[in-house]
């Protein structure tokens, strides 16, 4: 398939960007910029400034609560997303995004999604369904925590 | 099957930790108490009846709502404190004991009075545990499991109750009714060790929680419950009928209990007569409650059903006027035993469900607490003046039943009103306009801007000032200008040029007081706002030195040299300066020139165009040119559309239609169809108006044309509707929102032709597929909904996709009250999704559907379909 629509389905899978229609994706998919990792770099640390979401778009990632690497939060592999919250706050990362096998993601920062959300707002709604979503996902863990024993 | 083990079934019962369902438990403990509560309704009523006497019963009605009201407070107000385990064994206990109490008094020779206390007792009783059980179960039961498992554990209640009814009419004949009354307190006690055993181990029920609630707050729920029922039509007409109901229920209790007492010989006899009462009431109205009554509201809609019981009720009470007592009074006592519970009050939850959540608590509450046990007093007074004048008590029965009915009607018109009402609410779909501002004003108002003006974020002093502009002028100008002083610069000249227009002549030295208090730029615009205004330019107030070097001053000049036709040196200077983009002087002349535009500036501007390297310069020279707003030739038309295809920016866009309006009709048409493409809201309004304004007739043909040629996309299309929707034409719309479902059901069918598979181009094009699906039932939501439709189609177009079962039906019932069938069908097509049916299609048959995507005039849906076809 065309590079474009591999990164609409890359991107349709993202909790983030779900709802918004695929049609509506296809700015946003323009705008994607290829940057390639080695096994063992760091994406971003733990405390550095956040302004940019990656999608996988090939090797393996994996998110580490500590520098060390000994709390792994999860692994991600091919069409997983991960540091969305970037693109609307501007809190420090939250992890440390380590690759785990030579990696190519696909960036997106801040500004330019602002500045498609300014030209494009119908892609808003669907990402506050995203935000929704990924909130309903939190409370649930949250709730399924609390219950257990 | 296997053999039934009371042992499995009380370990299952005893389970009750997280994991295990306590439905068994909840099903036994309810028939238990149903069981205890059958056996106390036949034993009290047949008591009283014949050992007191039915002539107290309109006291025991007043008595019975006060003890209502007060008991449904203090329930209010303490039962969230407690585990509602520990509530339930508290009221049990308490029933109990008072129960024994009465009993062991009645036999050691208390006067008889002792049983119109057991009577209060049960009415209570069984109005507290009925209000107590529905907590309880839903302190364990909530969400799904709710909708799913309650139900059946509430299925208990009623099998207890034609349990009790049986062993009623076994025993009370056999053991005497005084005797039998023992079975009551027994089966609670009962219930009470199930529900020791079942919390043995500190089992909590999931949702309790100790919540401390004080009287005020209990009141003020219900002050709040008021003022609901100000608001609310449907609230407001269905509390009235419940009241009323309830008023004409005593009544023709009273009437058919005065009659059995009259016609039953003794106690026994009568007690066997409740129990065959209960019996047949309690299994009538579980057969009503599970099966009929759900069929006759989907066979004949909520609203004919809120109806049926105010017509029975009246029935009932009529029949008491025949010669006919005893059958008028079998006919009563089902009334009151079956259709109270199996229709009026579920139909009366529904209609409710209609509002908000918050709404229906407060108001049940008020119900409880107030309007039931007023009603019941209301009857008990009645029966308690004209007790011994059945006609007119029958008759003031009657006047209740009718008015009873009334509210019902009137609740029923209010009902889909609520309904769509709180769609909105809930999906935010706003009213067009908030009007009434302009109707609030008041000095307060201009006060709290005047306020806002001194904000620390100028943004904010900006939006107080236009406000005040808009809706204040009068009082808005020298605050304004008070302002100003202290503006950052772009607010500070935004704003000047804003005030300017409503400013008196004594007033313009206040606004050039403040402008040529600061900077030559300052200056500049005071120069500018007096050319763009007419008035005389206050050269006199500027630095001589300057007004000779300063670019904007030396523009201002220019321009007013032009305008005035004194000099051709001025216009070749315009000239030079207009091509000659990028230069301070480009710069200053095209601004000054946008504010204080001038017909001899025209060619000047069109030439600059010309000349124009790049679409940045022309479109910086457009925004000059569309503000001078003169005819512009047809020529320009061809740029345009080349400027409109590079351009994504709105404010781009925005100096684009700006431009657009100055060409002949004839081409703005295709230009406008462009911008109406435009995905920001504002642009793709004004394109909206623009076309509007310059074709008024024969433009629904343009759009219509537009749509079935394909040149217009989902977006454009959309605005093509609203367009159409300002002069509706129903047939056209129809037919045009027929289509868009007949579009989306097909799309909708190549979908789910996909679905299950992974593979990329599969997965592309189902998604794209039922995303279109989705925009076509918009689309068709919308050309439906014109007219007395458009509320509803609104609604129906924010719960789109929508998957809480629950809205679906509210909407669907909704359609169903739509009175012309051809709207009714093409709403029900459009609202509930297009059922494709996996495998419905054959290879074959998608194959040659995604060609005719691939040839087709939904450019997206053939650049997918493309894609499919590449790589599928």
């Amino acid at each position: 398939m065309d590079k474009l629509f591999d990164r609409l389905l890359m991107l349709k899978d993202s909790r983030m960007f779900a709802a918004v229609p695929l049609e509506n994706l296809r700015v946003v998919a323009e705008h994607l910029e290829n940057e390639v990792y080695v096994a063992g770099e760091d994406v971003f640390c733990r405390g550095d400034i956040a302004d940019r979401m990656y999608l996988v778009q090939s090797g393996r990632v994996d998110i580490l609560l500590d520098a060390q690497g000994e709390k792994v939060a999860g692994q991600l592999g091919k069409g997983e997303a991960f540091g969305e919250m970037a693109l609307f706050d501007s809190q420090p990362r939250s992890a440390t995004a380590r690759v785990v096998e030579d990696a190519e993601l696909l960036v997106l920062n801040r500004e330019k999604l602002q500045d498609l959300l300014l030209s494009y707002p119908h892609i808003a709604l669907g990402l506050l369904e995203g935000m929704s979503l990924r909130l309903r996902d939190a409370n649930d863990a949250l709730q399924r925590e609390k219950e257990s024993p | 099957m296997p053999p039934f083990r009371l042992s499995h079934l009380l370990s299952r019962v005893g389970g009750p930790r997280l994991g295990a369902t306590p439905l068994p438990y909840f099903f036994l403990l309810l028939l238990l108490i149903g069981f205890g509560m059958a056996i106390a309704r036949g034993v009290s009523n047949s008591l009283f009846l014949k050992r007191y006497g039915v002539e107290f019963l309109p006291v025991i009605f007043l008595i019975q709502g006060l003890t209502l009201g007060t008991l449904s407070l203090v329930y209010a107000t303490v039962a969230d404190r407690y585990r509602p385990e520990s509530v339930m064994k508290a009221i049990l206990l308490i029933v109990i004991g008072t129960v024994m109490a009465l009993w062991i008094a009645a036999r050691m020779g208390a006067p008889d009075i002792v049983w119109g206390m057991v009577y209060l007792l049960y009415v209570t009783a069984s109005e507290t545990l009925a209000m107590h059980a529905t907590l309880y179960v839903g302190a364990t039961f909530f969400g799904e499991q709710a909708k799913r498992l309650a139900p059946i554990a509430f299925a208990g209640g009623p099998l207890g109750d034609v349990l009790g009814g049986l062993a009623l009419i076994a025993m009370a004949p056999m053991f005497g009714t005084e005797t039998t009354a023992l079975l009551w307190p027994m089966f609670l006690a009962i219930s009470l060790a199930l529900i020791a055993f079942h919390h043995r181990r500190d089992a909590v029920s999931p949702r309790s929680g100790a919540r401390s609630k004080r009287l005020a707050q209990t009141l003020r729920q219900l002050r709040q419950g008021r003022e609901f029922l100000k608001r609310s039509p449907l609230l407001r007409h269905v509390s009235l009928s419940v009241m009323y109901s309830v008023i004409a229920v005593f009544i023709s209790a009273y009437l058919f209990k005065d009659i059995f007492a009259r016609t039953v010989r003794d106690a026994e006899s009568l007690a066997y007569l409740y129990g065959v009462i209960i019996v047949v009431s309690g299994a009538s109205a579980f057969l009503l409650q599970t099966g009929l009554v759900p069929s006759l509201i989907r066979t004949f809609g909520l609203r004919r059903v809120n109806l049926v019981f105010p017509v029975t009720l009246l029935g009932v009470l009529l029949a008491f006027l025949t010669p006919w007592a005893l059958l008028a009074a079998t006919a009563a006592s089902y009334n009151r035993y079956v259709l109270l519970a199996a229709v009026r009050n579920p139909v009366r939850v529904l209609m409710l469900q209609a509002l908000p959540d918050a709404m229906q608590g407060r108001v049940r509450a008020l119900a409880l607490v107030v309007m039931t046990p007023a009603a019941m007093i209301a009857s008990g007074i009645v029966l308690f003046l004209w007790r011994d004048n059945v006609p007119v008590v029958t008759a003031i029965g009657i006047a209740a039943a009718l008015l009873s009915l009334r509210s019902a009607w009137l609740a029923n018109r209010a009902y889909a009103d609520a309904l769509i009402a709180t769609l909105r609410d809930r999906h935010f779909v706003t009213p067009d306009q908030i009007g009434g501002w302009n109707a609030q004003g008041s000095e307060k108002m201009v006060a709290a801007l005047c306020e806002r003006l001194r904000a620390e974020d100028p943004d904010d002093g900006e939006k107080a000032a236009r406000l005040l502009l808009e809706h204040f002028p009068h009082a808005a100008v020298t605050p304004i200008i008070n302002y100003l002083h202290q503006a950052p610069i772009p607010q500070r000249d935004r704003l000047a040029h804003a005030v300017a227009p409503h400013l008196a002549i004594a007033q313009r030295d206040s606004l050039y007081d403040a402008l040529f208090d600061g900077d030559p730029h300052a200056q500049a615009t005071a120069l500018t706002i007096a050319l763009r205004n007419g008035w005389p330019p206050p050269w006199e107030r500027t630095d001589p030195a300057r007004r000779e070097q300063h670019v904007r001053l030396l523009a201002c000049r220019w321009v007013e040299e032009l305008g005035e036709g004194s000099g051709s040196g001025s216009v070749a200077v315009l000239r030079a300066a207009l091509l000659d983009p990028g230069s301070p002087r480009w710069y200053a002349v095209l601004g000054t020139l946008a504010q204080a535009p001038r017909r001899p500036a025209l060619p000047l501007l069109l030439e600059s165009l010309d000349a124009a390297p790049d679409d940045t310069t022309a479109l910086t020279i457009l925004n000059t040119l569309a503000a001078q707003k003169q005819p512009l030739p047809p020529s320009l038309a061809p740029r345009l559309h080349q400027l409109l295809r590079g351009t994504g920016d709105v404010f781009e866009q925005g100096i684009l239609l700006r431009a657009v309006e100055c060409l002949p009709s004839e081409q703005q048409i295709p230009l406008l169809l462009g911008l109406l493409e435009s995905h920001h809201p504002k642009v793709g309004a004004d394109a909206t108006a623009a076309l509007h304004a310059c074709l008024p007739t024969g433009l629904g043909e343009t759009l219509l044309a537009a749509i079935d040629q394909g040149t217009l996309s989902i977006l454009g299309q959309d605005r093509a509707i609203e367009i159409l929707g300002r002069q509706p034409d129903p047939r056209l719309l129809s037919a045009l929102a027929a289509r868009y479902a007949a579009d989306a059901g097909r799309h909708a069918a190549l979908a789910a032709h996909f679905a299950g598979d992974a593979l990329p181009p599969m997965r592309l094009m189902r998604i794209a597929l039922e995303e279109r699906a989705l925009d076509l039932r918009r689309l068709g939501l919308a050309a439906v909904g014109t007219g007395a439709l458009r509320d509803l189609a609104r609604t129906l177009r924010a719960s789109l996709g929508s998957t809480d079962a629950r809205l679906v039906a509210r909407c669907t019932e909704l359609i169903e009250l739509v009175p012309d069938t051809g709207s009714r069908d093409i709403l029900l097509d459009l609202f509930l999704a297009p059922r494709g049916g996996a495998g419905a299609m054959s290879a074959a048959a998608a194959a040659t559907a995604i060609d005719a995507l691939r040839h087709g005039r939904d450019a997206w849906l053939a650049r997918c379909a493309n894609q499919w076809s590449t790589n599928g």
